[in-house]
């Protein structure tokens, strides 16, 4: 038996014309926490898919134990013990903890299930893996928060007797508590001798969870390290081939007393009562927990959602946005956190993305002229530096940086004025981050004005000129500049109050 | 150089296979081969291909509908009941006019029995996203709904008559060439071709059958447009419910069975994805050509009837398998 768990030595694999992993290797010791890091499109996500059985590697090795293994399909993974939890959870939401752990491994006598040994059996690793966090295993698991529904997933996979577990961004939609709680999951795991291999792009999380890193970058192998031994910046200067100065751009901030949107007493399903003001240039940060109705409220203003009462004035009118076509006419934009499921027309290509929503502007009678829809495209394409061969690309195949630039090209084309940005960053590399901080900068220079929602707190206090956090529905507290800091934003989140 | 030439060749060989819309075309270049070897004394001949495009442009006219419905992602199953009720009143309103000693086009009655589509089209569309329910389940309704009126109406039996001008229109062609039937057919895919690639509207369409809370975040009025969707696809099973009574001369409560079917088989066989967003009209032709060589040659060769279903069958697992592969 020797020390790795898991070698890949020397993995290639290529797509048409595409090098997508151009020898790599990534060595993983028994037992440990092991973070695979690197920039979107760097071959994380593929050097996982030929782990787990989805791509075939055109060359190269994989041992697991010591021994050399074909891993044929995903099924085959995981009776080899690798095991990945996806970024988007494998779970069934209609039924519940207990039959997601089960599926595809029911116990049955005569094709009937046999309840009580299935409960024994998942409840086993439910269990363990949930303790104290994740009491229910009766209700259908659409009903529990992202962070329960990952231990679900983590329960099934060590149900399969996996000794390898793969976690694909897994703290991306959490709250800094499930965060907390799914640590310490993870070092229970580490405990009993399962090795973790865990993929994040927030760096702070690796140098508190795991042993060792290794660093992806185009497709090729660049270094492995002990954490202990190295910093944020010597992984990111890896992690893009360059230093970094900072990961913010420099802000230049506009002061302006002009009020560009006045939101009174908006009240909806999920918040009550919330009013503030938008000046014109002005990037505000609106923060709080998950759940804590930051996205509703955006939502409602947006006419995306009902709005029960309240009044939102746009440069000094009253406007009724009951539908997001009213929104869009009166100059907003939204960038859903979901880009996938919200902000996308996966399967079209960046040129019909980026026109989607200024069309009217490209036609006349109706009709849309090509040479003004490429002329418009291919501005914004090459203004946000999409990185493509062209326009024609279709959406689904760019990095998740890309996509997002796609989306902003949408908006900032339709001619928005007022900006909502929820999660903008989310699911992003670092170089792409510092590419859309820069991009809101200029926009509000050009007297564009923002909403970011960010549930990172660096980031809230790095880009805003002010910062908004609610609770519960409730809107806690407003921090200035010179009031910026984690124990306010902490203390407002929780539904405390400032001294 | 020669290297150079074949990599050249290469990539556009490539670049043809690549195209979603050559699969449907390539099955049907190779389908016309095999039909000419098959039955070579009849099959190729110009009365023949003829008569294949007379009868393809029926299904081809309710295609167009289904099409856009398919593309956001829809489904109509009252097609059938939508061209039989509309040929059956038409009937009864040219046989007043025919008894009259009256001949022509009877642009009223045509017109109202095209309303007659678009309103059940509405009635579609508006349940389908006004309740948000599934449109196959609500198009069935809706079909059987008509489909007892059309018994009650025509008391299950055929009847009715037809003008002269539409007598010549369903069986003659201009200057002896162009069957009149084909001709509208491909005016009408003209015009939603258009509509579907040039304007506004069309590009809604793609966009709501894509991603529709992403189209209605972006700011596209998705009800009107998915509604809109069903409102044509009314309007051109109307209109084929109108070719089929000039080609059939009579007003047939039964007459357009399994044209649902076959409609929406052409479409996928087209290479119109059911799940909405993918898809085009230019597809739609070569499915629906696949489809009436098909019927044609089997019968060409004397296949039994029964036998031809089975093979019709085949050909739809077979098409909708290949481009599922493609995916």
């Amino acid at each position: 038996m020797g020390e790795y768990a898991l070698e890949m030595l020397g993995v290639t694999k290529t797509f048409s014309k595409v090098t997508a992993l151009d020898n790599v290797n990534l060595r993983v010791k028994k037992g440990e926490i092991h973070a695979l890091i690197g920039e979107n499109g760097a071959g994380k996500s593929t050097l996982m898919k030929v782990l787990s059985g989805v791509y075939k590697p055109d060359g190269g090795r994989i041992l697991i134990d010591g021994e050399e293994v074909t891993i044929k399909n995903p099924k085959d993974a995981i009776e080899k013990g690798v095991a990945i939890i996806y970024q988007e959870l494998s779970l069934v939401p209609e039924l519940n903890a207990i039959q997601n752990v089960m599926l595809g491994q029911e116990i049955n006598t005569c094709k009937i299930i046999n309840s009580k040994k299935e409960n024994e059996f998942a409840r086993k690793y439910l269990d363990y893996v949930g303790k104290g966090s994740l009491n229910d295993y009766k209700t259908a698991v659409k009903n529990l928060s992202v962070a329960q529904q990952q231990m679900v997933d983590i329960a099934k996979a060590l149900s399969y007797n996996s000794k390898i577990i793969i976690m694909d961004e897994p703290t991306d939609s959490l709250t800094s508590r499930e965060i907390e709680i799914l640590f310490k999951c993870v070092r229970q795991l580490k405990k009993d001798g399962i090795t973790v291999i865990y993929i994040s792009h927030r760096l702070e999380e690796l140098f508190e969870l795991c042993d060792t890193v290794t660093v992806l970058r185009d497709g090729q192998y660049i270094v492995d390290e002990d954490i202990s031994k190295i910093n944020k910046d010597w992984l990111i200067s890896k992690m893009i081939g360059r230093d970094l100065k900072d990961t913010f751009p420099p802000r230049r901030r506009i002061e302006s007393d002009e009020v560009v949107m006045d939101v009174q007493g908006l009240t909806g399903e999920r918040y009550k009562d919330v009013s503030f003001q938008l000046h014109r240039g002005e990037i505000l940060g609106l923060t709080g927990l998950v759940g804590s109705g930051r996205t509703e409220v955006l939502r409602g203003i947006f006419g995306a959602d009902k709005v029960k009462s309240g009044t939102v004035t746009v440069n000094g009118e009253v406007v009724n946005i009951n539908h997001p076509h009213v929104a869009v006419q009166k100059g907003f934009g939204f960038a859903t956190e979901d880009r996938k499921a919200q902000g996308l027309f996966l399967n079209q290509s960046i040129e019909k993305n980026i026109t989607a929503s200024a069309l009217e502007q490209i036609s006349s009678g109706g009709f849309v002229s090509s040479e003004k829809e490429r002329k418009l495209s291919e501005d914004y394409f090459k203004e946000l530096n999409v990185i493509a061969p062209d326009t024609k690309k279709i959406v689904k195949f760019l990095s998740g940086g890309n996509q997002q630039k796609v989306v902003l090209a949408k908006w900032l084309a339709s001619g928005s004025k007022i900006l909502f940005l929820d999660e903008p960053t989310r699911g992003i590399d670092v170089g792409a981050k510092y590419e859309i901080y820069q991009l809101m900068d200029n926009l509000v220079q050009e007297g564009v004005s923002i909403i970011m929602i960010s549930s990172e707190m660096p980031e809230v206090m790095g880009v805003s000129d002010r910062i908004m956090v609610m609770h519960e529905g409730d809107m806690t507290g407003e921090l200035h500049q010179t009031e910026f800091s984690e124990e306010n934003l902490m203390k407002l989140s929780s539904g405390e109050s400032l001294e | 150089m020669n290297a150079d030439n074949n990599s050249k060749s290469n990539n556009i060989v490539k670049r043809i296979l690549s195209n979603p819309i050559s699969g449907p075309y390539i099955a049907l270049i190779i389908l016309f081969i095999i039909s000419t070897i098959a039955s070579p004394d009849i099959f190729p001949t110009f009365t023949n291909i003829a008569n294949v495009l007379r009868t393809a442009s029926i299904v081809g006219m309710v295609s167009i509908g289904m099409t856009v419905v398919l593309l956001v992602a829809g489904i109509d199953l009252s097609v059938t009941y939508i061209m039989a009720i509309s040929a059956c009143i038409l009937a009864n309103i040219m046989a007043k006019q025919v008894a009259d000693g009256k001949d022509g086009i009877q642009l009223g009655g045509v017109l109202l029995v095209l309303l007659i589509g678009c309103v059940v089209g509405l009635i579609n569309g508006a349940i389908i996203v006004l309740r948000n329910v599934e449109p196959f389940i609500i198009t069935l309704g809706t079909g059987q709904v008509l489909k007892g009126i059309i018994y009650i109406y025509t008391k299950g039996a055929p009847g009715g008559a037809v003008t002269n001008a539409w007598k010549t229109f369903g069986s003659e062609s201009l200057f002896g060439v162009i069957p009149y039937a084909v001709i509208m057919w491909v005016i009408m895919i003209a015009i939603f071709g258009i509509i579907l690639h040039k304007t506004v509207f069309g590009r809604h369409i793609y966009a709501i059958g894509s991603n529709e809370e992403a189209a209605r975040l972006t700011g596209i009025k998705t009800k009107v447009h998915k509604i809109m969707a069903y409102v044509i696809c009314g309007l051109t099973a109307a209109m084929a419910g109108v070719m089929l009574l000039a080609r059939v001369r009579v007003g047939e409560p039964n007459g357009a069975n399994g044209y649902d079917m076959d409609a929406i088989a052409a479409v996928v066989i087209g290479g119109t994805a059911m799940s909405g967003g993918r898809g085009t009209l230019a597809g739609t032709i070569a499915g629906v050509l696949i489809m009436a060589i098909m019927n044609n040659v089997l019968n060409l060769v004397g296949a039994d009837p029964n036998l031809q279903i089975v093979i019709k069958g085949f050909i739809i697992l077979l098409a909708v398998l290949v481009q599922r592969k493609n995916d």
